[in-house]
């Protein structure tokens, strides 16, 4: 089963971005900030994919992205933010980073749930 | 606009409901013939008048927050004094102008000047002709683009309906308001800055109310036992997207040229009382979230905002023409 992490400040966001992967059967981690993610992302060699918030305490969510990169590479983890940025500036930083996609919030999981699983394979 | 009569917190009749910015207000008035005035001024003048009486006119300013100004007679029907009832009526809210209403004076020289500075100006029975002046100079002195009030609020109600699942959601016109007194117990507050504007945005609402939607399962959460950290995740989530939709309509680029202005906001819990150091009218949205069966109280969620460090509404229409494109939420931008 393909391994996703959320990682947003937010309760209410982890509840019902987790709530939704998992009812359609992945299985999900969460993470409270971008410092908890990369320590997340840096603990489990299975992730397949990563959904991250940009606007978050103690580490925003391109740094935690780049910090992934730059620490470990590429090694099989796509990134996709989901954001109420969406700001052209913020997206070229993210693509520079490697991030696969970008989601404006609200959430909305049906439209989003094809290309995450032609992501995850 | 009319004058209602008013019984407890007072809602705008829906039949107010277009792009014009209104102002409740207060009304005693004993003189059937300066009511039937004063509501002819109203109706052009955009404000919303809530009649009340000599014995419940505190009683009604202390349940509701989202007043504009009173307008009251210096006597009344039997000829008494009406003085000290707009002494308490100041005394409760020194944030609310007093229009007063005199018997016969074309001056309030005959009142002690300290008492004369608890009015915001009079008029008489037979020349409401200072309303006008007084009222854009104590109510409407701020000028809301109707395109920025009809985006925001609606932008404000998706992040809304986002939030409150299965919830009917009603929203009164937009109006201002004086008053700096903190409905509920829960609020929060985000910075809002464009190339036009900088101050906040302030959400306003009951604890109990959001709880217990929260346990009826209506919101993204569905913890085993609800608290009072949920509902603040709701609403600090709300308050989130709304701050997102404003940034991706107006930019954030900072207005001005490097001089950053701040100032002290102080709230006093005690009192439920919040300034943000301007006494500028603040514009407010007043939404109602009912339960569709009808089992829940229904939340009440007064947005304000209160652009205090900046605001340029001649530059409003200047930023509109550099927007590219809406932004689409929920989809998946793929690179």
């Amino acid at each position: 089963m393909a391994q996703i992490l959320v990682v947003d400040d937010s309760d209410a966001v982890r509840s019902e971005v987790s709530g939704f992967l998992s009812g359609n059967g992945f299985s999900v981690k969460t993470a409270v900030d971008g410092k908890d993610g990369l320590d997340k992302v840096k603990g489990d060699g299975e992730l397949k994919l990563v959904f991250a918030d940009v606007n978050m305490p103690n580490m925003d969510g391109l740094t935690m992205v780049e910090k992934i990169r730059n620490e470990l590479g590429n090694k099989g983890v796509n990134i996709i933010m989901l954001t109420t940025e969406s700001d052209a500036s913020m997206k070229e930083r993210g693509k520079a980073a490697g991030i696969k996609g970008w989601i404006v919030k609200p959430f909305n999981g049906p439209n989003v749930l094809d290309a995450v699983k032609k992501m995850v394979g | 606009m009319s004058i209602l009569s008013a019984s407890g917190p007072l809602n705008l009749p829906e039949n107010s409901v277009n792009n014009d910015i209104v102002c409740k207000v207060l009304v005693y008035e004993h003189d059937k013939s300066v009511s039937a005035l004063l509501k002819e001024f109203f109706t052009h003048s955009n404000l919303v008048g809530y009649a009340v009486r000599k014995d419940n006119l505190v009683r009604i300013l202390n349940s509701n927050v989202d007043l504009g100004g009173v307008f009251i007679t210096e006597n009344d029907s039997r000829g008494h004094s009406n003085l000290g009832l707009a002494i308490d009526v100041h005394k409760n809210r020194p944030e609310l102008p007093i229009f007063l209403r005199r018997e016969s004076l074309h001056h309030m020289e005959d009142y002690p000047k300290e008492l004369q500075k608890i009015f915001a100006g009079f008029y008489l029975k037979t020349d409401l002709s200072p309303l006008k002046e007084l009222t854009d100079t104590f109510l409407f002195t701020r000028h809301y683009p109707n395109e920025f009030v009809h985006e925001i609020r609606s932008k404000s109600l998706e992040a809304i309906k986002s939030s409150f699942k299965n919830m009917l959601i009603t929203v009164e016109p937009p109006y201002i308001v004086k008053d700096k007194v903190i409905y509920g117990e829960l609020f929060s507050l985000m910075p809002l800055e464009s190339s036009w504007c900088r101050g906040y945005m302030m959400l306003q609402s009951e604890e109990t109310n959001v709880l217990d939607v929260i346990k009826a399962r209506k919101t993204t959460l569905n913890p085993i036992e609800p608290n009072f950290r949920h509902v603040n995740s709701v609403f600090g989530e709300l308050s989130n997207m709304i701050w997102g939709a404003f940034k991706n309509l107006y930019g954030s680029a900072g207005i001005g040229n490097g001089l950053r202005v701040e100032v002290p906001i102080i709230v006093n819990h005690a009192r439920k009382y919040i300034s943000f150091g301007s006494e500028d009218p603040q514009l407010c949205l007043k939404y109602t979230l009912s339960d569709q069966d009808g089992t829940l109280q229904p939340i009440v969620i007064y947005q304000k905002f209160i652009f205090s460090l900046a605001w340029s509404p001649e530059k409003f229409a200047e930023s509109q023409k550099k927007v590219e494109a809406l932004v689409s939420t929920g989809e998946l931008e793929l690179f």
